[in-house]
């Protein structure tokens, strides 16, 4: 395994571990509770510091126990691909919920024109953020598959 | 056989160089011992610079270590 394949699965799973509990705790806020503000504010302080932490920490034991990876044009072409797949997955995640909003917009407006459904802030934000999340982990996943499968042209 | 239009002859070289290892001309070049096994293996196409400096590191022209075969001959290898 290439010491930047190690790198993309100890960026991948550092995001797994500690963001796919830091969205069941949002969700289960929302559902659950009036207030969010507050308790969603500080989870996601805590999973931002957890995330750098173990991807830091995983990066360093990665470096010490293998070296420093050397970057290539092979790695360079894997980032683009990574990359690319990254922005239009949130691309089409962000384009899908403008669509759903304005459906329910024209569905429950009164009028025909129809407006707008717009959330809340936080759940707005909250979505905003798990797009970039779910980008990140594809960009990771694709290297990944790159790095193992060769597949690219 | 492989469909890929650009074939290479970079294994034969590293042995006939002395039996080089894929690290020793990874080295050379200034690249991954895994894109060498990449390139080795037609799943990586090298950009023109890195072929050049393969063939340099053989001592060899781009055409010895890089061999284009087109499409016609490609479907009677099949």
């Amino acid at each position: 395994m290439s010491p930047r394949e190690r790198n993309a699965w100890i960026h991948l799973l550092a995001i797994l571990v500690v963001f796919v509990p830091y969205f069941h705790f949002v969700l289960q806020t929302f559902m659950h509770q009036e207030a969010v503000g507050r308790p969603v504010l500080l989870a996601l302080i805590v999973a931002a510091i957890a995330y750098t932490l173990l991807s830091v920490l995983g990066q360093a034991v990665n470096q010490v126990a293998f070296g420093k990876p050397l970057s290539d044009e092979r790695d360079a072409t894997i980032d683009a691909r990574s990359l690319r797949v990254a922005y239009f997955t949130i691309l089409s995640l962000v384009m899908t919920a403008l669509g759903i909003m304005a459906l329910l917009g024209v569905v429950q407006s009164p009028s025909p024109a129809g407006l707008i459904w717009l959330p809340t802030f936080s759940v707005t934000s909250q979505f905003v953020f798990f797009c970039f999340v779910v980008a990140e982990v594809l960009r990771y996943a694709t290297q990944i598959a790159c790095y193992r499968h060769e597949a690219f042209a | 056989m492989s469909n890929a239009p650009i074939v290479n002859h970079i294994r034969r070289l590293r042995f006939d160089m002395g039996e080089m290892t894929q690290q020793a001309l990874a080295d050379a070049v200034g690249v991954t011992r895994q894109t060498i096994i990449a390139i080795e293996a037609a799943k990586y196409a090298p950009s023109l610079d890195l072929a050049f400096r393969i063939a340099h590191a053989f001592g060899q022209p781009l055409d010895a270590v890089f061999e284009y075969i087109p499409p016609t001959a490609r479907a009677r290898r099949r």
